[in-house]
């Protein structure tokens, strides 16, 4: 097919697709017809409707027109109904531009087809000028049948020993002066009140690149700097014997490591213990003796070398339990009770069919806990929380341990979600709708420190499923969604049409087409 | 006229119909006033074939109207006999162009796929919860940590 576009001022799009240029002989003179036309103008239309007379446009190359006279009339039948614009085109410095005549006379007709608009341009002296369709004759496709479209303007008949002008095809035209006006300018808009606001309809989409690739986001490396690689704080694994030596230290009468301490931290030597604390972790490390500051002291203990400490959880595989669209949002429901973190709901349609994974890293000095919930290795969720069981080494550090776990158990009380994820109503019948608009319980509240430590040590998810009720051999009486093109003869079984075009159906009346389509809309058996 | 009369065995809505031919007749009458879509037919019949009418008949094809009918109901008057049918597009047409036919499906026996939405579905209100617990966690001891100010 050839086709042909002019891009308009205003982004819109002036597009032509003509069928198979055919030759042929009449007489002695060696012809064409166009055989079929998809005339796709409705700019053009458009453009003039806007316009009234005494009004101009003004085309992009400098050029304008004013139209001059806008006259109605029929050509014989209600298929030829025309619309005449009379039009004056001028060059960018104000002189009449086109040599013949002064007047432009631009004729559309209507309703040929839903696709046609036949439009061209005759001077007032029937001088040939051309706009976009031929003057000639076209063959186009008028409701199933090939029709005949002959030039009426021009004499008022149909013969076609009565057209002497070319062609409309652009390689075809000697005479391009008006071409040259009229296809490669479009006025700008005429503000006459009354606009469409917002963005013109075009023709478009379906045109993505379906780039469904996806990157895998690994877990963050672990700093590699550390407080305890810097120095300025140690940790130490203590035994119970070892706390006991230590609290004996601190609170006997001529303690030398009390003294030392004295000396260091002269307000108050207790400052340095930055803080005593059970981790639920079973840490490793050399064996060594407690220094503090720099006071070496002869209690043994394990010497840890590392803050951030890695906790591997491990993974399950979430599969499909019915293998249908209830093994998703809103039917699915999952909520993952994290360790350290509190509860946690994950979306059915992030991680069904998937492998959940969940790692933790530790920061043994404050407690502070990240969890990753990793899909298909990927993290996709984070949380975070405390592990830190703080212990008291002072009155001050009991009361405040005391009122943050009050705090914390207030924030902690478990309660309802105010519903689950709903989905779009249409999609689901009234059953389901009462089922997933549940109230989706929370397992668990804040869960952190003290708390936290008290609880459950590994992650446990909960899965909240509709159950299905589906007769025996429903798909026989029913069938399943379908949404697939296919011939209906290769078809088997109970089906359901959403669409069809009925035609090419030998000999079938009306009513009974009717009658037809509803039977394959509602349901039928094809064999 | 020409009507072959039939037992059909399949449901109505089935395209491709099993059927039993009983008999066939010629030189049927149409009722006047009767259309091409829902015939009635006048016709007088031998004992055997009222036997087979009355036990099996359900179904008959007009050769001239070239359309298969389902008989809607049947009537009898001083020895004749009027059967009313009424047309079955969907057989008639099926081997007319209609198999031919593409179209988009929205449900089907053999074609389908369940992961688009069923509005169908029915659910118990009774949902299933399941627990699954991670295979490890953290340490169900605990190590007692102490933390100091400038150390080893």
């Amino acid at each position: 097919m050839n086709g042909y576009k002019w891009k308009l001022k205003n982004n819109k799009t002036l597009f032509f697709q003509f069928g198979n240029l055919v030759e042929r002989t009449v007489v002695s003179n060696k012809e064409y017809y166009i055989d079929n036309v998809d005339f796709r103008s409705n700019n053009i239309l458009e453009l003039f409707d806007k316009l009234a007379v005494g009004e101009q446009a003004v085309f992009n190359n400098g050029y304008y027109f004013k139209i001059d006279k806008i006259t109605s009339g029929s050509a014989g039948s209600p298929l030829h109904d025309y619309k005449q614009y009379d039009i004056r085109i001028y060059d960018n410095l104000g002189n009449l531009s086109h040599r013949e005549s002064s007047i432009i006379r631009i004729v559309v007709y209507d309703d040929w087809t839903d696709k046609f608009g036949s439009i061209y341009v005759a001077n007032n002296n029937g001088v040939k000028c051309y706009l976009a369709t031929c003057n000639r004759t076209y063959y186009i496709n008028h409701n199933g049948q090939t029709v005949l479209i002959n030039d009426y303007s021009r004499n008022g008949t149909l013969s076609l020993t009565s057209q002497n002008f070319p062609l409309v095809l652009p390689e075809l035209v000697t005479d391009r002066t008006f071409f040259d006006v009229l296809f490669l300018v479009i006025p700008n808009e005429v503000d006459r009140g009354g606009k469409d606001v917002g963005e013109p309809s075009i023709i478009g989409g379906q045109n993505g690149d379906l780039d469904d690739t996806t990157d895998i986001i690994p877990i963050p490396d672990i700093p590699t700097l550390s407080l305890i690689d810097c120095g300025m704080v140690s940790a130490y694994k203590m035994t119970a014997s070892g706390l006991k030596a230590l609290a004996n230290e601190l609170w006997s009468d001529n303690s030398e490591l009390l003294e030392n301490l004295k000396k260091m931290f002269l307000d108050n030597p207790m400052e340095s213990i930055m803080s005593l604390s059970l981790i639920p972790l079973n840490l490793t490390g050399k064996e060594g003796t407690v220094q503090i500051g720099n006071y070496p002291t002869e209690i043994g203990c394990t010497v840890l070398n590392q803050q951030y400490i890695t906790v591997d959880c491990g993974s399950i595989n979430i599969s499909l339990y019915w293998g249908n669209s209830l093994d998703y949002d809103p039917y699915t429901k999952f909520e993952l009770y994290l360790p350290m973190v509190g509860g946690m709901k994950l979306s059915a349609d992030e991680i069904m069919g998937k492998t959940l994974s969940v790692k933790y890293t530790v920061d043994i000095v404050s407690g502070v806990c990240i969890a990753y919930v990793l899909v298909n290795n990927s993290v996709l969720y984070t949380a975070s929380g405390n592990c830190m069981l703080q212990l008291p080494i002072t009155g001050r550090d009991a009361s405040n341990l005391y009122s943050s776990i009050v705090r914390l158990g207030a924030s902690a009380i478990p309660t309802l979600a105010s519903g689950g994820t709903i989905g779009t109503g249409e999609l689901i019948s009234s059953g389901l709708q009462i089922l997933s608009s549940k109230p989706h319980a929370t397992h668990s509240g804040v869960m952190s420190g003290n708390s936290g430590v008290l609880n459950v040590k590994y992650p446990v998810l909960t899965i909240n499923r509709v159950k299905q009720s589906l007769p025996e051999n429903f798909y026989k009486f029913k069938g399943y969604t379908s949404n697939i093109t296919e011939k209906i003869g290769d078809l088997f079984g109970y089906t359901e049409i959403e669409y069809i075009r009925l035609e090419n159906i030998d000999g079938i009346t009306d009513s009974e087409l009717s009658e037809l389509e509803n039977i394959l809309k509602t349901g039928f058996i094809v064999q | 006229m020409q009507i072959i009369f039939y037992k059909n065995k399949s449901p109505k809505n089935k395209a491709v119909k099993e059927l039993d031919q009983l008999f066939v007749r010629s030189n049927v009458i149409l009722k006047d006033d009767c259309n091409m879509l829902n015939p009635s037919l006048q016709l007088r019949l031998s004992n055997t074939e009222l036997d087979k009418l009355y036990k099996n008949a359900n179904y008959f094809y007009i050769t001239e109207f070239r359309r298969y009918y389902f008989m809607t109901d049947t009537v009898f008057h001083n020895g004749f006999v009027e059967i009313n049918g009424h047309v079955d597009v969907l057989r008639t047409y099926y081997n007319r162009g209609l198999s031919e036919l593409y179209c988009v499906t929205r449900r089907q026996e053999n074609r389908y796929n369940t992961y688009l939405n069923d509005s169908e579905f029915l659910c118990y209100n009774s949902p299933i919860v399941v627990q699954k617990a991670f295979p490890s966690g953290f340490s169900s001891g605990y190590s007692p940590v102490l933390i100091v100010s400038g150390g080893a």
